[in-house]
């Protein structure tokens, strides 16, 4: 596959970008980038241990997907999307789409108008996809490469960042460290894994790693 | 008998267009969330428009807008000219040199156009990209105009123009020719230019034996 470089297309949003917010410029080499993907998780009910104990249940955790997140490329790296960077919302099936005339981290930013398979949030998420990640999904720039934001793309990117691997040693060594056969399972949203075994891996650590993510519960 | 040659030449060249005729063309491609991308091009058929080759003159519109340059502060941005370019699944990239055939079932085509040549240059300011390629990836249809905004684009908050399908049908996409009466304007077909120029020529000759 060819990739080209050149100045990047001064779309509106770019010129905007680089005339007040000083994140980009016309001058500078970039690499086109089109996303569509899901924000996906799980939906997680814990188990209620009331006084009386047929009033009791079971804890559960269902695939789900997380409509109303704002999702961006993250230009300036910071974690959040910034005014003026490229955003979109994710559709009532968790659907976004997104372009950029830079290349940059992807982030969902999911809060309170957001909705968990229907459900209100109840604790604020991040869920991020390196430049690495999308780069890999990238069959050719003019092409949509598909990346989805979900607990365990995060867990990816952090471990490409914090220790320094490939995208595909982090891929396998999740899928390993969890117990899933099919490596490229990890890259899914919970809800299109199609393995019963893998999915249910997927759910156990996308709770553990959804609990690590929330950034605070709403009040 | 010089007249009589030149008829021949003249009823030649017109089996010949007969054969594989040049038209206009005109194509819509609807994707699953109600978008269209849409346009025209001048194109020969030798079948009735299931396929067409020598594709030029090409017009593209994403909802309506067409990809066309826009000029902000005085500086222009994208380029009038529309080019095609096909998809070749070896190099698993556009290639400028294979020739681009638009077929009438939108699952055997395999090509982009856009203001660039997406051979050597993958950053286009407006693209509509109709690929089926199997082999390599998943079949895919994008259109977008990096330079302009539209109703679909501000409901989803999106920068600027995008439509993707992921899972494109055949049904998605219709070619259908022009009829000739609807054609407005665009150049003469070099056939009906060779057909008049050996009119021309014929009435000269007969004139100067005259």
């Amino acid at each position: 596959m060819q990739i080209s470089f050149k100045t990047p297309r001064p779309t509106r949003l770019a010129m905007a970008i680089a005339s007040v917010l000083a994140l980009g410029s016309t001058h500078s080499f970039a690499a086109v980038a089109i996303v569509q993907g899901v924000v996906g998780g799980v939906y997680y009910a814990p188990p209620a241990f009331p006084d009386t104990a047929p009033a009791a249940s079971l804890g559960s955790a269902v695939p789900s997907v997380y409509a109303g997140a704002r999702v961006c490329f993250d230009l300036n790296g910071n974690g959040v999307c910034d005014p003026g960077e490229p955003s979109t919302t994710s559709s009532s099936t968790g659907s976004f789409k997104l372009s950029s005339s830079t290349l940059a981290p992807l982030v969902a930013q999911i809060g309170t108008s957001a909705t968990n398979n229907g459900n209100a949030i109840t604790s604020r998420y991040v869920f991020r996809a390196n430049v690495a990640q999308i780069q890999a999904a990238t069959k050719h720039p003019m092409l949509a490469a598909t990346v989805n934001l979900t607990p365990l793309s995060t867990e990816i990117a952090v471990a490409i960042e914090n220790q320094g691997i490939t995208v595909n040693s982090a891929i396998v060594e999740l899928a390993r460290h969890i117990g899933v056969a099919t490596a490229s399972n990890v890259l899914l949203p919970p809800t299109q894994v199609t393995h019963a075994g893998d999915q249910a891996a997927i759910v156990k650590e996308s709770v553990i790693a959804q609990g690590r993510l929330a950034r605070g519960a709403v009040q | 008998m010089k007249l009589l040659y030149m008829a021949a030449i003249v009823s030649a060249i017109l089996s010949v267009s007969a054969a594989a005729s040049a038209a206009t063309f005109y194509f819509t491609y609807t994707f699953p969330d109600g978008q269209q991308a849409s346009g025209t091009f001048n194109g020969i058929t030798s079948n009735g428009g299931q396929s067409v080759t020598n594709i030029s003159n090409l017009a593209v519109s994403l909802n309506g807008i067409p990809f066309a340059p826009v000029t902000v502060s005085g500086v222009t941005y994208g380029n009038a000219t529309l080019q095609i370019n096909a998809w070749n699944p070896t190099l698993m990239a556009f290639d400028d040199t294979t020739p681009v055939t638009i077929y009438a079932n939108g699952a055997l085509n395999n090509f982009a156009i856009s203001d660039v040549d997406a051979a050597v240059n993958s950053n286009p300011d407006y693209e509509f990209a109709y690929i089926n390629d199997a082999t390599d990836m998943d079949s895919e249809a994008v259109a977008a105009n990096f330079l302009q905004t539209d109703s679909f684009s501000a409901a989803e908050g999106n920068p600027t123009q995008l439509a993707i399908d992921s899972s494109p049908v055949a049904s998605s996409w219709q070619l259908s020719e022009v009829p000739p009466s609807q054609v407005t304007d665009g150049p003469l077909p070099l056939w009906a230019i060779g057909v008049l120029g050996a009119v021309l020529l014929g009435l000269a000759s007969r004139r100067l034996r005259v």
